[in-house]
């Protein structure tokens, strides 16, 4: 059956996924001091994002009769975070150059979608496409490099893989659903609602699991690290 | 819209989602596998290196082995007993003795600076790498020959060519390890070398007429030592012998 329902709720109402979020959240937040630099700005992150959550549930953030606005900007702020832990994890110039040129370019691209194409009152469905499709060719260039890497090399080890892994399921997970947004949204059917609701839910429970992965992975090896340094002096 | 059409678009919705999730979980698959796959063939690449490297090791100790019992062996049954003769033709030289007289002893010093010459040049740990494969098989058979236990025929055929270093190291162990065995064990009164160059392969054959052993039982050590070395350079390692027919042993080294 498909019925027209109340507006569909873009991210809001999920509590699932906000659970998955606080709960990584504090996950961070509790191996904080263990955590190596690049992966404690995960924190504030997460802090970001259930703020913006809980905000959302609250009704706080609903202006214009929903709270489009807000997921505007938060996952804008994702997608360049994402891009800044890409460009610090490659070390090759040409590379780093090319991600900082596609982050301009995303950059520039949503800020004319919100103002002259979507709007800022609707979801940014076709430059959270572009981002996503950046997203998964980071993720997969990531592993892609890994192969080149030492031959000790372990993904597993590293916690920029369990956050690839996070970020490739994601994004993949969404992309068929921003595909449709901007025809199937307007519509209102009560089948794409609940289908976006369960979906959401898994790939936000998956993505913040593999989170708190990369965070226990990253704190272990920060802890070998500093005991091969002592050992080294 | 109808509701066939919006059933449709949610089926593709739902089936397109489940697609692009399994492909994003097998590439992180494939990724995993694949490193994993690498990892083993370079482990077992570096353990082939690290046998090969110990074999060659074992190979190059054994030859000096060999080379220290050989010399010790000429020492006593050669140049002691020529120097000994020497001394005891000095000792019976009359009073008055001529150069005629003293020619003979002369001859066996002579023979004696000559046989040590020829020992020191074997002491040389690089004796094969500076002089190559084929002078140090032939110097060996030059040993042999001198000890009258067998006599030796070396044959060259084609344009000699050099084998990297390891491999002539190898390839003259297993030589020497068929020269000793067929020492010991054949009575042979020949033993035969034929070195065969090819454009691409190094053939090595080695008969002798001794009374043979039965090649199709169970391979002692030594045989099976020889085979091994022979795989690590590729080479094909063959070995015919009948009960009372002698023995022919084939190697076939690629260049």
């Amino acid at each position: 059956m498909v019925n027209c329902v109340r507006p569909i709720p873009v991210v809001s109402n999920m509590a699932i996924s906000t659970y998955a979020e606080l709960f990584s959240l504090i996950f961070s937040i509790a191996l904080f001091r263990k955590l190596s630099a690049g992966i404690r700005a995960f924190s504030f992150l997460l802090f970001f994002i259930v703020a913006v959550e809980v905000a959302s549930e609250l009704k706080i953030t609903n202006w214009h009769r929903n709270n489009n606005w807000i997921y505007n900007l938060s996952t804008t702020v994702e997608f360049l975070f994402y891009s800044r832990l890409y460009y610090n994890e490659f070390k090759t110039s040409g590379i780093k150059n090319l991600i900082l040129y596609l982050t301009v370019v995303l950059l520039f691209t949503t800020a004319i979608n919100i103002i002259f194409v979507q709007g800022f009152w609707k979801f940014h469905s076709y430059t959270f496409m572009i981002g996503s499709i950046l997203m998964i060719l980071y993720a997969i260039f990531y592993f892609y490099s890994g192969l080149n890497k030492d031959i000790n090399y372990n993904y597993v080890r590293d916690p920029v893989f369990w956050i690839s892994v996070s970020l490739l399921q994601f994004y993949a997970g969404e992309f068929m659903i921003m595909m449709f947004y901007s025809y199937l949204a307007p519509l209102r059917l009560l089948a794409y609602s609940r289908f976006f609701r369960v979906l959401m839910d898994i790939i936000n429970v998956l993505e913040y699991g593999l989170f708190c992965i990369a965070f226990i992975v990253d704190a272990r090896q920060a802890k070998i690290d500093a005991a091969y340094s002592i050992k080294k002096r | 819209m109808k509701f066939s059409e919006q059933q449709e678009i949610i089926f593709i919705l739902i089936a397109g989602t489940i697609l692009f999730l399994i492909l994003a979980f097998s590439i992180v698959l494939f990724i995993l596998l694949y490193q994993r796959r690498r990892q083993q063939h370079t482990l077992e690449i570096a353990d082939m290196k690290n046998k090969y490297e110990q074999e060659l090791l074992r190979s190059q100790l054994e030859i000096q082995e060999q080379t220290l019992r050989t010399i010790s062996q000429e020492i006593h049954d050669n140049i002691g007993q020529v120097l000994s003769l020497a001394k005891l033709r000095l000792h019976t030289l009359p009073v008055n003795y001529t150069d005629e007289d003293i020619q003979p002893t002369k001859d066996l010093i002579s023979k004696s600076i000559s046989d040590l010459r020829d020992l020191s040049k074997s002491l040389n740990p690089d004796r094969i790498a500076d002089i190559g494969l084929m002078e140090s098989i032939r110097h060996e058979l030059q040993l042999l020959q001198k000890t009258h236990m067998m006599e030796t025929f070396f044959e060259v055929k084609g344009a000699m060519q050099r084998l990297p270093p390891e491999k002539e190291i190898i390839v003259f162990r297993i030589f020497q390890e068929i020269m000793n065995n067929t020492i010991r064990h054949s009575q042979a009164t020949v033993f035969n070398l034929l070195m065969e160059y090819g454009e691409d392969r190094m053939k090595l054959v080695l008969s002798d007429n001794g009374i043979g052993f039965d090649a199709g039982a169970d391979k002692g050590l030594g045989l099976r030592s020889m085979n091994n070395r022979a795989k690590m350079i590729s080479a094909d390692f063959n070995i015919a012998s009948e009960k009372n027919n002698g023995t022919v042993t084939t190697l076939n080294v690629p260049l």
